[in-house]
């Protein structure tokens, strides 16, 4: 009776065992999943997170003139410049310089301009941007005082007319064909992670 | 007992032991209990005692009352450690059947999550795609005029450019210019769309967008490069059905109110993406699943 009762417990013992060592087995598992399913979803949202660094709205628009208004924001959404441009043309472009950094690319106000003149001769907000060798555009986000420096320097060239490593310009516009921005409505112009500059209706 | 009901009953196990013993309430709660069955137990004790005494004719007293109930409680002491080895025991096919249902209900979350990483990891294949607009050579950078061969590429699986040319243009700064059309994140996200763009034009810092030059992008039939894709690719139909739908989206490109109503499209604009350029200098124009044009250069990948 003693035998048959003590085989009893080691068979729960070592079951409980067993089944403590899968329970252990699947804990780590899941452990590894949850990470992996934070991680895409971090991935992810960084994908289709926006930056906006301008906001601007068409005032009035003539045969060859066209006057916006535009808002500088900074990476915390608050905005540091705000100006009026008269560009020729009935189209509006809205430049801005794109530069990698780290995995990610950040995008500069650079000017806008018109379609009947050339980009040269459009208006350019580096100005507005620059202060004190910084971007301002960058500011209320997460670099220091030392990257912001680094940042300045190399809008600061490009301005001057250097192209850096890898960095190019988008200018995004309305188009006639598909309609002109509206006057009075206010677009924003979104900086995706992977470059991509776009406008949206505000 | 089926599968279901099995595991119905684990899982109630389960549930039940947690409640009871692996929570301050279900603690207390048994605590409880057992103080009671102790109590019952010494209160017969005594109530047994007091009318043995009653017939002897005498009254159980306090001290004598005491006694009792020690012994009482030490007498179940006593019991309780005989039968240590079948409270061990039951202790131990009760944790081995919790843990059997843990373990079920872990791999039926490792199932589902790994479910989900597939789910997610192809959303961020997606979102992260892109697709070749143009390639971009610098022949010569010469007197303050650029000269650039330019290759076209569709989509539908074909290797090599659908059409290259050859264009020369005042200016450094070449501005190459693309209708894009943005689709809605769900349907990016979701592998039934990819983004568009359909480059028509080259300007530079120098010459104005109105006097740029318009570029050869569209084979014989009239249609970009870039909508030839492959039928998978957007649609899954038949050619003559995509033909169909390939207008409609036309169409629906052609009224960006419309579209973005219909919760299709996210945007519809014209991006020029540009570049300061020096002799042989080459790069590439993608359309970003994420949204817009870029330029990135075949050494960053």
């Amino acid at each position: 009776m003693k035998r048959k009762g003590t085989g009893l417990i080691r068979t729960a013992l070592a079951l409980a065992a067993l089944a403590a060592l899968l329970w252990l087995a699947a804990g780590a598992i899941l452990a590894v999943q949850r990470a992996r399913i934070g991680e895409l979803e971090r991935q992810i949202a960084s994908l289709t997170a926006e930056t906006v660094p301008i906001r601007f709205m068409v005032e009035s628009r003539s045969d060859d003139r066209l006057t916006a208004r535009f808002a500088f924001l900074n990476l915390a959404g608050t905005e540091y410049a705000r100006t009026t441009a008269t560009v020729r043309g009935t189209s509006l472009f809205v430049d801005l310089l794109v530069v990698p950094y780290g995995d990610a690319w950040l995008a500069f106000p650079y000017r806008a301009f018109g379609e009947l003149e050339a980009p040269a001769d459009g208006v350019e907000f580096g100005g507005l941007v620059m202060k004190d060798g910084l971007p301002r555009s960058h500011e209320g986000g997460p670099f220091d005082h030392g990257s912001l420096a680094e940042l300045g320097r190399l809008y600061a060239a490009y301005l001057a007319g250097a192209q850096p490593a890898g960095a190019f310009g988008s200018a995004v516009h309305d188009v006639a064909s598909l309609g002109r921005f509206k006057l009075g409505v206010p677009y924003r112009v979104v900086a995706r992670k992977a470059g991509g500059i776009e406008i949206l209706e505000d | 007992m089926d599968e279901g009901a099995l595991k119905s009953f684990l899982y109630g196990f389960s549930d039940l032991a947690r409640a009871l013993f692996a929570s301050p309430w279900g603690l207390a709660l048994v605590g409880a209990v057992v103080v009671v069955v102790l109590l019952a137990r010494v209160w017969n004790a005594a109530r047994d005692r007091a009318l043995a005494c009653a017939a002897a004719g005498k009254r159980l007293g306090a001290g004598e009352a005491a006694l009792v109930a020690v012994k009482e409680l030490g007498s179940a002491i006593v019991g309780a450690g005989a039968a240590i080895p079948a409270i061990l025991a039951a202790v131990a096919a009760g944790a081995a059947l919790v843990a059997v249902a843990d373990s079920l209900r872990s791999l039926e979350e490792m199932k589902a999550n790994a479910e989900r990483v597939r789910e997610l990891s192809a959303v961020v294949r997606h979102l992260e795609g892109r697709y070749k607009v143009m390639d971009v050579r610098v022949d010569s950078v010469t007197g303050g005029t650029t000269t650039l061969s330019l290759s076209y590429y569709a989509s539908d699986g074909r290797d090599g450019p659908a059409a290259s040319e050859t264009l020369s243009i005042a200016g450094t700064d070449i501005y190459l210019d693309a209708v894009v059309c943005n689709f809605a994140y769900t349907e990016i996200a979701g592998g039934r769309e990819v983004n568009l763009a359909v480059p028509y034009r080259i300007f530079s810092d120098r010459v104005p967008e109105s006097q740029g030059l318009p570029l050869a992008v569209s084979g014989p039939d009239g249609v970009p490069y870039m909508y030839e894709r492959a039928e998978n690719d957007i649609y899954g139909l038949a050619p003559g059905v995509y033909r169909e739908r390939l207008a409609e989206l036309v169409s629906v490109m052609g009224d960006d109110a419309a579209s973005r109503r219909e919760g299709i499209v996210r945007s519809v604009y014209g991006n020029a993406v540009h570049r300061r350029v020096a002799s042989g200098d080459r790069f590439s124009v993608w359309v970003e699943a994420s949204g817009g044009l870029s330029i990135k250069d075949s050494l960053r990948f």
